[in-house]
């Protein structure tokens, strides 16, 4: 059941009123339902993965949890000194407990992210001996696995940290992990901000509902009329990308972009709205990122849960850890200056981004393209003040609006330039749109006879105006507020007129198979 | 939450419902003849129309309103659709029923006789015919009970996007044009009352179904089964049915089919008439009438219709007394189509004179 199916609706619909008429203790109850029976109906074997996680995960935070209690007893009555000790005997006990819990689930994760890429590996190496083959069993990647993984994993985490309690409650825990609204795409929920709302009574509140309807009205927007409409033109280029070459594949892969923005966060509107007519706020996940001026700032603003997560989870453990702290000495000693802080970044960063790149896929293509994120950032932190050296010579207006929409494009380019190991189907076929991007230009090009005509492009363009329009306009105020101060009659015009942009200009229904979302199969 | 809020959504709601209706129905296709049949067909003054002809091409092509009205004084309409499948044709009849009250009823059955010969020689291509001809019935009629229960009763899988047809349409916002609009809420009256009369020419050889009257083949369970439901249906509501099939190049497998299928309409007390028996009564001539193998042009219509309408005012009472606008609403639909049908003899009759 995809988050944009009238089945969805429907179901959203039926949880909600029953949410409501349940007394407000028994409403986490309804919501764990909801999630279990949503995640049964999008694959039952799906279930079972989840639970295995789930089981481990709880009894490892209760374990965590207990150890805190009892070292707490313990140390009440101590010295300093025998504190320190009970202390270090406690942490090295829950770091043991920690480390088989986040084995368990990271293990789990890389092995499904891995396993067919290893396979496929061995069995080009055996094919140089003899033409026995080893058959990858089809073991299906759960839904949302990359997700609530990482979500498990913060939980752990925090609870070992001390920053949250173990939850004693099981089907709470499961109802964090599986809150069926995020559980396809995230956002990367955490138990602090996430947990305490799931389980709260809420009211019926006229307010959330309908700012959730907006929201998920507009990320059906984005979705169905943007991003599916582009995907049309995307596909057809990538289906047969022998025959283009140069302008065809800068417009396609900026198209493509567009496409995964408006994808992704159309996804998390909906998601996000749906979670907020139970009276329940996610985690932002994008803030404009095409808006972002550099490639860093971009990713603080584009899947913003899952770049925060990598954060506090990997970025400041690698920064602290002895062998970062050692490489930081060492790069000041001998280098200083501009070189140490280059180095003394590039080891988290290289690290952070190997993993993002890993989060997505195994192959070459996903590694190449974190690696390339990485190699920008550390190249933007060497060179950033010889940058800055070179606009005040040349007398440019940093505060300027010309110099900021450079310095967008500038991104929004790079960006794009990242989006070939993305979408090509491996590194090979990144290579060879790479080539044929600077290896050409055609002639004359038929624009309109690459999966969208005149009518869809004249579409294209109004709603990708609108949406930069709307985005302009959440930079400054928030756009759901304006149109709550209008009369009804303007209101209820807005309504009408969005819901049936998407109902007539989406594109869906039996001759459209282009709907799953893209990050849906990491 | 207030009632007055509840009540805000549930007017919301409301009121999208009913502006989601003409936008479905401005979205259905337009092949420029079946939404307009349907449209003018709704549009009629209710209980004004005498007799309705049922059936696939094999109806609209044969039959001519405003010429039946022109000869006998009689109101027909044509609610046929492209291959239309005899299964839909309780669900028909029983929205014609909503607004009129026909004292005939004529079904073609031509595309009953195709479909069981299609599955005897392994031509059946269910899933991708059947699909277009039964959204040409169903993605023209209203919003109604009997359209829910036609999609339920013909439609195997996910009925979605049959029952909530703009799921299906949406994407025909590419071809709207300001004459869409006319349609949109199916109130259009048809200026020539559902005729479809065609210029065009081929010269045929007439079969000779005199010599296969006697042999029979028995009609497949499946199809059989159509029309039994549709012989029961017809029963159980009393309505006055002629069943027919109308002149065309026929060949020995459907002609021992329609005998078939005669002997089972008989068998429910209905009339069966088979105008393949009566080239030289209806005057049919395959020199000139048919426009290809299956469809008679204007000259083939008119003279089919004119068949018809004897044969259905001296055996059924269709004839009944119609007020002075009625009566001028016909005569203007009559007006209309002959200008169109003086053109398209012309036309045929110049081709004829051409090849001679």
């Amino acid at each position: 059941m995809t988050i944009i199916s009238l089945k969805f609706l429907l179901f959203l619909a039926v949880t909600l009123v029953i949410y409501y008429i349940v007394p407000g203790k028994a409403q986490w109850l309804v919501l764990f339902a909801a999630s279990v029976a949503f995640y049964i109906y999008a694959g039952p074997y799906y279930i079972l993965f989840a639970a295995a996680l789930i089981t481990v995960s709880y009894f490892a935070a209760r374990a965590i949890s207990g150890m805190h209690e009892k070292q707490r007893a313990q140390s009440q009555h101590l010295e300093k000194a025998e504190k320190k000790q009970c202390a270090a005997f406690w942490t090295g006990k829950k770091r043991k407990v920690l480390a088989a819990a986040l084995t368990a689930v990271v293990g789990s994760l890389v092995f499904l992210k891995t396993y067919r890429v290893i396979i496929s590996g061995l069995n080009a190496f055996i094919s140089l001996f003899g033409a026995w083959r080893f058959k990858p069993a089809s073991i299906i990647f759960p839904l949302g696995f990359s997700f609530y993984s990482f979500q498990i994993v913060a939980y752990l985490v925090d609870v070992y940290r001390g920053k949250c309690e173990a939850q004693k409650n099981f089907a709470k825990y499961a109802l964090f992990v599986l809150f069926f609204p995020q559980i396809t795409e995230g956002p990367i929920a955490r138990y602090d901000r996430l947990a305490p709302q799931l389980y709260e009574p809420h009211k019926a509140d006229y307010k959330n509902l309908k700012s959730g309807a907006q929201l998920m009205l507009w990320g059906f927007f984005k979705k169905l009329v943007i991003a599916d409409r582009l995907g049309l033109f995307v596909n057809s280029v990538f289906a047969d990308l022998n025959k283009y070459s140069g302008l065809v594949l800068v417009v396609t892969l900026s198209f493509y972009s567009i496409q995964m923005y408006a994808d992704f966060s159309g996804c998390i509107d909906i998601v996000t709205g749906a979670a907020e007519m139970f009276g329940i706020t996610l985690d932002k996940n994008f803030n404009h990122p095409y808006f972002s001026k550099t490639v860093p700032e971009y990713w603080r603003r584009w899947h913003m849960s899952l770049s925060g997560w990598f954060k506090d989870y990997v970025f400041y453990p690698v920064s602290a850890s002895k062998l970062s702290l050692k490489l930081n000495k060492f790069a000041r000693r001998r280098f200083g200056g501009t070189v140490s802080r280059a180095v003394a970044a590039s080891f988290p960063v290289i690290i952070v981004w190997l993993l993002t790149g890993f989060w997505h896929g195994a192959q070459l293509n996903y590694i190449v393209w974190g690696l390339y994120y990485g190699v920008i950032i550390i190249a933007g932190i060497i060179f950033a003040p010889y940058g800055r050296k070179l606009t005040a010579a040349m007398h440019i207006n940093t505060d300027s609006f010309l110099w900021r929409l450079f310095q967008m494009l500038r991104t929004f380019a790079i960006c794009t330039f990242a989006r070939i190991f993305f979408r090509a189907k491996d590194f090979s076929e990144s290579v060879l749109i790479i080539s044929k991007m600077f290896g050409g230009w055609p002639s004359s090009v038929n624009f309109f006879s690459l999966g969208l005509d005149r009518f869809d492009f004249t579409v294209v363009v109004l709603s990708v105006l609108l949406l930069l329009s709307v985005s302009i306009l959440q930079e400054k105020t928030c756009v759901r507020e304006r149109i709550a101060r209008q009369n009804v009659f303007v209101r209820w015009a807005v309504y009408y007129a969005a819901l049936f942009a998407v109902i007539i200009y989406g594109v869906y229904g039996s001759s459209n198979t282009g709907t799953a979302f893209i990050y849906e199969k990491f | 939450m207030r009632k007055k809020e509840t009540l805000k959504i549930l007017i919301f709601f409301i009121v999208f419902a009913v502006l989601l209706l003409p936008v479905s129905y401005l979205l259905r296709p337009d092949d420029g003849h079946t939404k307009a049949t349907f449209a003018g067909f709704y549009a009629e003054e209710n209980n004004t129309l005498d007799t309705v002809f049922i059936g696939s091409s094999a109806a609209y092509r044969y039959f001519v309103p405003p010429l039946l009205w022109k000869n006998y004084g009689v109101t027909s309409y044509v609610l046929a659709t492209s291959a239309q499948p005899l299964d839909t044709v309780p669900y028909i009849i029983a929205e014609a029923e909503k607004t009129q009250s026909p004292k005939l009823y004529v079904v073609e059955i031509r595309r009953l006789i195709m479909e069981d010969y299609n599955i005897k020689n392994n031509l059946y291509q269910e899933s991708s015919d059947r699909e277009s001809q039964l959204r040409q019935v169903a993605d023209n009629m209203k919003y109604s009970r009997n359209r829910t229960q036609l999609i339920n009763s013909t439609v195997d899988g996910d009925k979605t996007d049959w029952l909530i047809d703009i799921i299906h349409n949406h994407s025909n916002w590419k071809y709207i044009t300001s004459k869409s609009f006319g349609l949109m809420l199916y109130n259009k009256k048809s200026s020539v009352k559902s005729a479809t009369t065609i210029g065009a020419w081929k010269e045929l050889q007439k079969f000779e179904t005199e010599s296969y009257a006697g042999e029979q083949l028995e009609l497949e369970n499946k199809t059989k089964q159509k029309l039994v439901n549709l012989l029961k249906f017809c029963k159980g509501r009393g309505l006055n049915v002629l069943f027919v099939s109308t002149p065309y190049v026929e060949d020995s497998q459907y002609i021992a089919l329609e005998n078939y299928a005669a002997e089972v309409i008989k068998n429910y007390g209905y009339g069966y008439l088979n105008c393949n028996y009566l080239y030289d009564e209806i005057g049919v001539d395959f020199s000139s009438d048919f426009y290809n193998s299956q469809h008679t042009n204007i000259l083939g219509a008119e003279k089919v219709t004119s068949y018809i309408g004897d044969y259905i005012v001296k055996n059924y009472a269709v004839l009944s007394s119609h007020g002075e606008s009625i009566a001028k609403d016909w005569d203007k639909a009559y007006e209309s189509w002959s200008a169109i049908a003086a053109a398209q003899e012309k036309a045929v009759k110049s081709a004829v004179g051409k090849n001679k």
